[in-house]
């Protein structure tokens, strides 16, 4: 685990270093795939987080100065996932800002979404230029209520969007651009 | 601490940023995977260089054997954009005809099924179309909704790495499968998706369709609109089905000139073919890589009783950020079957357990089966490269 952590730690670096200059995303699937579970668990029960937030949050192992989640202290003999990577602590970091479950609720409602709990989870992270946390996105969270997904890797368009201001909203995502079938040629159409 | 452990990510994020920017993209660590995930090297396309500056090919080769990706990296930008469609197009990398697998890097050192499907999700083919001054990457895939330059939200948002298969096709065969590609995109009421990968239309009950064959015929038909049911396909059969019709010309239709892809008996792939004599099943992509990357005898077997047909993952929690729940639990319902395939090769591949595997199955195409014929040499297909988006 700590290995893996350390190589987690080393690939932000890396990732975070080729975006030096621009705003850029960081998939936290990649970096540290188990916090990717920690923290969608966490988000759908956003009183946790707020008791994490309450708790003062993450502490650092005294050992190894790497990020653990507080209760798990009490839980030596079981320390996944207690042990999570500096990007996944930085996201709880931001979530526990505030208690924002009774604003998701609404989103949820205002929006027709639902829980999802068939997708891939995937949570991105959107730094400045700086490096710093801009927003959050959890992708595989909520999907449209009558939104029909039509294969078995398809994810919703909608995301939900936690950003460093601790404000939550949907993002939908939609084509940047259509094709009007009549208007493309194919080469022997030329 | 919670403002310590704030300031230490950007601390580390300060220190990043000090560093020299990159002019030239480092082989994506998306990419670092275990090494029967890559297409061997002898299966590789010869390619022209890229004519775009966007699209930018560095070689990634295994640390050991003669394995290895091509990697075609593209701006992270244009993920899930027109643009990549473009950029694609542009290069001269990607031909009409080529098949575009969806790649799932973070399939790796998962589950044994995972595996046995070298981190593939699903097929589509690409065709080289004009708009106006755009030339661009149009897809045609099921679901038809998927159809688009490369930026149907619901898949491509959240594709990270793009495989590009190449079959072996002449200027008439690609112009005949544009023809047929026309027909589709005109009418896609027609087509619809069907989930369950392991029941091909061809023993789904309907009554003329009882063959591999038959499912040619009646993309055909239902393409031409002289079916009277649509075509309901998974994605790997629809890819399938149109390259069958790759000697076919729409206005000139004639049955007789329907050649599945894949040179069996029956036009499909059984599940394991021992020793590969001549063959390759559903079940042998990762043994066909290792094999085309030297990698034979003891440690082929014990790279795929080790490392392949094995499940590394035991927490379901872990898994949900790697793959979806239909995918978790196709490779649950295939868990059995898994360490039947593990001890087939600790077993030396005994013939009568191959045929026992392959009575369970019906002859089907995966989309992975476009790689496993590359990784084995067959039927003219070769690896041209894979993309990523981390320009």
């Amino acid at each position: 685990m700590r290995w893996g952590c350390v190589g987690a730690a080393t690939a932000l670096l890396l990732l975070l270093g080729s975006a030096a200059t621009k705003s850029a995303e960081v998939t936290l699937n990649y970096v540290d795939p188990k916090g990717v579970a920690v923290v969608f668990t966490l988000v759908r029960e956003p009183t946790t987080l707020s008791w994490l937030g309450n708790a003062m949050s993450l502490h650092a192992n005294k050992d190894t100065q790497q990020p653990v989640l507080p209760r798990c202290r009490a839980l030596p003999d079981q320390p996944l996932p207690c042990m999570i990577s500096d990007t996944t602590a930085s996201i709880l970091a931001t979530l526990s800002q505030r208690d924002f479950s009774a604003d998701l609720n609404a989103l949820l409602t205002s929006n027709d979404l639902v829980m999802d709990l068939t997708a891939p989870r995937t949570i991105l992270v959107g730094t400045d230029p700086g490096g710093g946390v801009q927003h959050i996105d959890f992708i595989g969270l909520v999907r449209g209520k009558n939104e029909a997904l039509p294969a078995p890797d398809a994810v919703s368009v909608f995301i939900v969007r936690f950003s460093a201001k601790a404000t939550l909203s949907i993002v939908e995502r939609t084509r940047d651009a259509t094709v009007d079938i009549n208007q493309i040629k194919f080469s022997f159409e030329k | 601490m919670k403002a310590t452990i704030t300031a230490s990510f950007l601390a580390l994020a300060i220190s990043a940023s000090g560093s020299s920017a990159q002019q030239q993209p480092t082989t994506s660590d998306i990419l670092n995977v275990s090494s029967f995930l890559m297409p061997p090297r002898q299966s590789w396309a010869k390619i022209p260089d890229s004519q775009d500056p966007n699209v930018v090919v560095i070689e990634k080769p295994a640390s050991s054997a003669d394995l290895g990706f091509r990697v075609l990296h593209l701006r992270a930008a244009v993920k899930a954009k027109k643009q990549a469609a473009i950029d694609l197009a542009q290069s001269g990398l990607v031909e009409t005809g080529d098949i575009l697998l969806s790649f799932r890097p973070l399939w790796d050192k998962t589950l044994a099924y995972a595996h046995m499907q070298l981190g593939i999700s699903h097929s589509a083919m690409a065709f080289i179309v004009t708009q106006g001054n755009d030339r661009f990457v149009m897809t045609l895939e099921s679901p038809i909704s998927y159809s688009s330059p490369l930026n149907a939200p619901e898949h491509y948002s959240d594709l990270d790495s793009i495989h590009i298969v190449r079959p072996t096709l002449s200027d008439t065969q690609k112009t005949n499968l544009e023809k047929w590609a026309r027909l589709v995109l005109s009418h896609p009421g027609r087509f619809s998706f069907f989930s369950d990968y392991s029941l091909p239309m061809y023993k789904r009950g309907q009554p003329d369709i009882t063959s591999p064959r038959d499912e040619i015929l009646h993309l055909a038909k239902v393409a031409m609109g002289t079916a009277s049911t649509p075509f309901e396909s998974y994605c790997s059969e629809f890819v399938w089905s149109l390259l069958g019709l790759r000697n076919c010309e729409p206005q000139s239709f004639d049955a007789a000139c329907i050649s599945p892809i894949f040179s069996t008996s029956g036009g499909m792939m059984s599940g394991i073919i021992p020793k590969l004599k001549n063959d390759a099943g559903l079940a042998q992509g990762p043994e066909a890589a290792l094999l085309g990357g030297k990698i034979a005898g003891s440690d082929k077997t014990k790279a795929l009783t080790q490392s392949v047909f094995v499940d590394i993952i035991a927490d379901p929690s872990e898994l949900e950020g790697r793959m979806s729940a239909g995918h978790r639990k196709v490779a649950e319902d295939n868990r059995e079957n898994m360490k039947i395939l593990n001890g087939f090769y600790a077993g030396e591949e005994p013939e009568p357990v191959a045929q026992a595997i392959n009575q369970t199955i019906f002859e089907n195409v995966s989309p992975t089966s476009f790689l496993t014929r590359s990784n084995a040499g067959m039927d003219g297909f070769h690896y041209v490269g894979t993309v990523v988006f981390d320009r």
